[in-house]
């Protein structure tokens, strides 16, 4: 179906407006320009009030004016009446022609107020005989529904500005609804197949209540049923969270591409400033030992003369054996105590008596003298060894203060480049993106092992499923009573089944070539080709704009390339649907930059030569790349302007 | 037997410059008294410079000497003597190594707070260096 | 047949999963069209169950492949 026409009287800013749209053999495009405020968006209101009646696309201003042209509302006198009305006038297949009319009846009261009367839709149709028929009310919405669906039309009338919000919120949820919606799923899913399954259950009920047999198994079956239903839920969680961890990961693994390793080098940090604390005190404490031994053996060396001397003094006293004393002090004291010689026997004279007491005098002084000197020959050979050892005791220590240094050297080295290389990073947000890729790699991880299970389980239940089935069915051939019940309740279960079949077909058909028509579309209208790998549509809907390096990266692509992913989809969607229906965007590239604007150009041309596409442009949309292109090529070319008074908005072929 | 003395002195003037910072914190920290005024004795002799103590005050207790610290003692008595004779006579070799530590301590704090480049250990253990290479030498 | 569209692709699957049972064929395309035809709410189970009454008693079991 296409809009060959459409005729606005006092329709807002239009007081008597026709807009034919003739196809060319090749193309069937039309655009339309206007400023803002001339009445662009209004007619693709019109049509949608036409249609459906409703505008939903009222800028603010037109939402506090009144339905009626305001010229026409100024010469209509007190009592007197107005309309407003739009016309849409189709072709369909085989040439037939259908005619929307919405006409709304107002009444000028004493206030100057246009006070609405009631509105009339009709949809006028030709038969093969050239017949009209008019029909009114639910006949007429029915006819609306089968050239574009209400809960369909956003996907065919609609603002290109408005497209970046719907990707905005692209959940699974909404993409699957506009697909089920506009290829129609949602009719085999929600309604016939749910319907049918409720009447199955029925049946199965009253065979039941004929024989209890029938049903147990039925009971058991459904059992079974709430069983596998609920584990296939699980599994669609675990892929869908699978996926998402999966994303994550990668994408997590992209920021973090050539960002050093913060935690590990943190950690190698930590363990540098340990070991440089570690190694600083061994330091501390050889520095210490080679102090004291510098000062103890300071002592010995600036001593060594006195030392030196005394140990050849007493060498010389141990040579002369006047060390030990050769008199036994003892042995003198004995002989003056007894006044008798202890060798001869002889008592002492005077001479003797002083004599003894001479010796034993010089034997005191040299007693005391030697024992000293000989209490010292020990210390004394041990500085001997000390000073032969100390140069090579220093060396030693020296060495491993040298060692412990270049040690610390090495470490406070390491530590700057570490610094260096963390230098300019925002590390608490590197750090929360490791620990971020670590958490969805633990989800990806638990889930993938969780699934293993639960398609295991699945599989046993989908067997035990299939065993409930057949003992039902069995049942059911058995109960001559049911006989009848149990045909209906076959034939029943056989619709069910082709439907289901129809369904599953239709949705991977339907997700799959939505998903190839997206991408097609989009590696056409993107100008940014090698940044972008790939588009996928899930199996749980959600689309993913993969980035040639592999990860997701639809959250952060620009206005312009969501909406270009958002328009690539809508196009998609057109042919998926089956609905031969006209395309009409106002304000198409609002939001795509001017170098994308040529491919979009491009693609609504290539769209252009099998399905009617108007397009509402502002003069500044309209850019020598769009116009390069399609000046030439659209078979329908108009502007609007708006009259001196601003009252009126007329229509001008370019 | 000579009167045996059961401590060493120091010049009362002495105590500030062994309790001086650089000297009680970075030469000699963590000493004994009686490890420092040893090592000041050393330094005093090295210098070959003693003088009398003019204030007498106790240091440290002669039971705290070990054989080896009455043998450096001892070793700088009979070398100022020149005999061994003066080992009898306590009181003697004690104010020998009091003269001694008394002029050592001036030397060495002097030194250290002369503002001279050179760590004080550093230059000790040249001066060291140079003593034992003096030794292998003879 | 109801003036509402049905993507033609649905009906080429019932047909195709129908195999040669024209009865569950024109049966399920029937339905659709009603589904299509009623927006909301409506007295589904009626209409269902007259429909499963009809056309079963038309119906072979061995009319399925």
């Amino acid at each position: 179906m296409r809009i060959e026409k459409i005729i606005l009287t006092n329709y807002r800013q239009f007081r008597q407006v026709e807009v034919t749209f003739p196809r060319k053999p090749d193309t069937d495009l039309h655009f339309v320009i206007g400023t803002n405020g001339t009445g662009k968006t209004n007619i693709l209101n019109a049509i949608n009030w036409c249609l459906y009646g409703d505008e939903p696309h009222l800028s603010k201003d037109s939402q506090r004016l009144p339905l009626m042209n305001l010229k026409t509302i100024d010469k209509t006198g007190i009592g007197k009446d107005g309309d407003v009305s739009v016309e849409v006038w189709a072709e369909a297949e085989q040439g037939a022609h259908i005619t929307f009319k919405r006409q709304a009846l107002f009444r000028k009261n004493d206030d100057g107020q246009m006070m609405h009367q009631g509105t009339k839709f009709e949809v006028m149709t030709n038969d093969e005989r050239g017949n009209t028929n008019i029909v009114t009310d639910e006949d007429a919405s029915a006819w609306v529904e089968r050239f574009v669906p209400m809960r369909i039309r956003e996907f065919f009338f609609f603002d290109g500005e408005r497209l970046d919000n719907y990707f905005k919120e692209a959940t699974g949820q909404n993409i699957r609804h506009a697909v089920f919606q506009v290829s129609q799923i949602d009719l085999l899913e929600n309604c016939v197949e749910r319907k049918l399954q409720d009447t199955l259950d029925d049946l199965t009920k009253e065979a039941g209540k004929a024989n209890p047999k029938i049903e147990e198994a039925r009971t058991k079956l459904e059992q079974v049923q709430g069983r596998l239903d609920e584990i296939r839920k699980r599994v669609e969680e675990c892929e869908r969270q699978i996926e998402i961890a999966r994303n994550k990961v990668a994408e997590y693994g992209e920021k973090l591409k050539g960002v050093p390793d913060i935690e590990s080098l943190e950690k190698e940090k930590q363990q540098l400033e340990a070991d440089f604390r570690e190694t600083k005190g061994l330091l501390r404490e050889k520095k210490d030992e080679k102090e004291s031994l510098l000062l103890e053996s300071g002592n010995i060396l600036m001593l060594w003369p006195a030392i030196r001397m005394a140990t050849q003094l007493i060498e010389d006293k141990r040579r002369k054996r006047e060390i030990p004393p050769p008199v036994d002090k003892g042995f003198l004291e004995g002989v003056l105590r007894n006044e008798t010689c202890s060798v001869c026997g002889r008592s002492l004279d005077d001479s003797s008596s002083k004599r003894v007491q001479e010796l034993l005098r010089e034997v005191e002084l040299s007693s005391e003298t030697a024992h000293r000197l000989i209490q010292m020959e020990n210390p004394l050979s041990q500085f001997r060894d000390r000073v032969e050892e100390f140069e090579e005791r220093i060396r030693s220590i020296t060495g491993e203060i040298v060692k412990l240094d270049k040690v610390l050297t090495g470490i406070s080295l390491r530590k700057n480049q570490i610094d260096s290389q963390m230098a300019g990073y925002d590390e608490e947000r590197i750090r929360e993106w490791y620990h971020e890729r670590m958490k969805f790699e633990e989800i990806r991880d638990k889930n993938q092992q969780q699934l293993g299970g639960l398609q295991v389980m699945r599989r046993d239940v989908e067997d035990d499923f299939d065993e409930a089935q057949k003992e039902l069915d069995s049942e059911l051939r058995k109960e001559k009573k049911a006989k009848g019940l149990t045909k209906k309740v076959a034939f029943c279960a056989r619709a069910l089944g082709v439907v289901k079949s129809t369904r599953e077909a239709m949705m991977k058909e339907t997700r799959e070539g939505i998903e190839r028509e997206t991408r097609k579309q989009f590696s056409k209208l993107v100008w940014k080709k090698a940044t972008f790998g790939d588009v996928q549509i899930k199996p749980d809907y959600s689309i993913s704009l993969i980035h040639s390096m592999g990860y997701e990266c639809l959250g952060s692509v620009s206005a312009g390339e969501r909406e270009l992913l958002a328009l690539s989809f809508t196009l998609a969607l057109h042919q998926a649907s089956g609905f031969d229906s006209p395309i009409l965007i106002d304000t198409p590239v609002a939001r795509i930059s001017d170098v994308n604007r040529e491919n979009v150009a491009k693609v609504l041309c290539e769209v252009s030569t099998t399905k009617q596409t108007v397009l509402l442009f502002t003069p500044d949309e309209y850019s020598k790349e769009i116009s390069g292109f399609m000046d030439g090529r659209a078979s329908g070319r108009y502007s609007l302007k708006l009259s001196r008074d601003e009252t009126e908005a007329k229509v001008e072929v370019l | 037997m000579p009167r045996l003395p059961d401590r060493l002195d120091v010049d009362k003037a002495d105590r500030e410059l062994y309790d001086h910072d650089t000297i009680s914190k970075e030469i000699l920290p963590g000493r004994t008294r009686k490890e420092q005024f040893l090592f000041a004795m050393a330094v005093g002799f090295r210098n070959q410079v003693k003088r009398p103590l003019d204030a007498r005050e106790g240091f440290f207790l002669a039971k705290d000497m070990r054989p080896e610290d009455e043998a450096l003692i001892d070793t700088v008595a009979i070398h100022d003597t020149g005999s061994v004779d003066v080992l009898f006579d306590r009181v003697a070799v004690f104010r020998i190594a009091e003269e001694y530590a008394h002029a050592g301590i001036r030397l060495l704090y002097d030194d250290v707070t002369s503002g001279q480049p050179g760590s004080f250990f550093k230059k000790l253990e040249l001066e060291l260096f140079s003593l034992v290479e003096a030794l292998d030498s003879e | 047949m109801s003036s509402t569209k049905i993507n033609e692709r649905i009906l080429e699957g019932i047909r195709e999963n129908s195999g040669d049972d024209k009865v569950i064929e024109g049966f399920l395309i029937d339905l659709i069209y009603e589904e299509a035809d009623h927006l909301g709410q409506w007295w589904w189970r009626e209409i269902y169950r007259k429909q499963v009454d009809k056309c079963s008693a038309d119906w072979e079991e061995g009319d399925e492949n």
